[in-house]
């Protein structure tokens, strides 16, 4: 995308123009909402999640000086966002934590080895994928997908989390390295039984 | 909350790298059109809402300077009917020993020789005579017009 087309969405968005909110929708909707699918695991909160993001940036983008980092502008709300329904939710969770559907920790650990995710369906492996999410501790989840997501660096994240970097990239790779623990057999399970 | 900083050697960077990329190799999820029409229709809704607001803001200041010129010509007006009414009657007072003529206010000292020395009070003297009244002193700056001889006569009488 060019720099010149985003400063003047930007400019026009910022003078409430509903083309330019829409332009933004469709080139950031997207990443937005599976960010917020993969933070809270729920696609109709994920969801809810977009729409509330879109009616803050109506409020927010007027104060927003463009110097070239909007996607980090972008999710650094959406994080904020993301951290407050991950409280509201836990709140409701504290109440109803005796759903006998809800995965628990080590349910999806089943035996070790490689995976190869080609044999498995797209809905699958994004299942999967969401499951073994769902498992990492808040720390670890809140960095791999705010990394993912926004692109943004270990530094400016370690920024906007207000730790050090090396805890950023500690909490990173912990995060990843259960990731994989969790991912692999999962993958070898199913593709077992096909 | 654990915020040490803790640092990650070379071969844990590397592997890092890998998980990662690992991580971007998954598909992501599909992102349905309802979800995306549906946040379409409330950014219109939204800014159709803030427009309306801004609108209406526009409204209530345009009423409420309406009311202020309202209220304002009100006393204005009833300021000029009092002093028309005042000007019939002159007052005659010493101030420091000059003699001045004055238009009586609602709370103007008539007694003579007596010194003014409130400012408010000269504030109000100024708006009603349009003489401006030295707040150290009491004298009167700018001399009123003389009150007229029949006046005078009526005031003796």
């Amino acid at each position: 995308m060019e720099k010149d087309i985003l400063a003047d969405m930007i400019s026009k968005c910022q003078k409430g123009d509903k083309d330019a909110f829409n332009w933004l929708l469709n080139e950031y909707g997207p990443r937005l909402y599976r960010y917020f699918l993969r933070t809270s695991g729920n696609d109709e909160r994920a969801g809810d999640m977009l729409q509330e993001m879109f009616v803050k940036l109506l409020q927010k983008i007027k104060k927003y000086q463009h110097q070239g980092q909007f996607e980090h502008w972008l999710f650094r709300v959406a994080a904020n966002l993301a951290r407050d329904n991950a409280r509201k939710q836990k709140n409701v969770y504290s109440l109803q934590n005796d759903d006998p559907d809800k995965p628990g920790p080590g349910d999806l650990l089943v035996g070790r080895g490689p995976g190869p995710f080609e044999n498995v369906e797209h809905s699958e492996q994004v299942e999967i994928l969401q499951q073994a999410i769902d498992m990492l501790t808040a720390d670890q989840k809140e960095i791999i997908l705010l990394r993912h997501y926004s692109q943004m660096s270990f530094q400016e994240i370690a920024q906007e989390l207000k730790i050090p970097v090396g805890t950023a990239l500690a909490r990173a790779h912990r995060g990843l390295k259960r990731l994989k623990e969790i991912l692999d057999p999962k993958i070898n399970a199913i593709t077992k039984n096909r | 909350m654990k915020t040490n900083n803790e640092n990650l050697n070379d071969q844990q960077i590397e592997e890092l790298k890998k998980l990662e990329k690992l991580l971007s190799s998954f598909p992501e999820p599909h992102v349905p059109n309802h979800i995306m029409q549906t946040v379409q229709d409330s950014i219109k809704n939204e800014l159709e809402g803030l427009q309306g607001r801004i609108r209406l803001r526009l409204v209530s200041i345009l009423a409420a300077a309406a009311v202020f010129a309202i209220v304002f010509g009100a006393m204005f007006i009833n300021n000029n009917d009092t002093k028309t009414e005042i000007k019939d009657n002159p007052q005659q007072v010493s101030i420091l020993g000059n003699d001045q003529v004055l238009y009586k206010v609602g709370i103007w000292q008539e007694s003579a020789g007596e010194k003014i020395d409130n400012i408010a009070m000269n504030d109000i003297l100024t708006l009603w005579t349009g003489n401006k009244i030295n707040s150290n002193n009491g004298n009167i700056e700018e001399p009123l017009e003389p009150v007229s001889q029949k006046s005078q006569a009526s005031m003796q009488c």
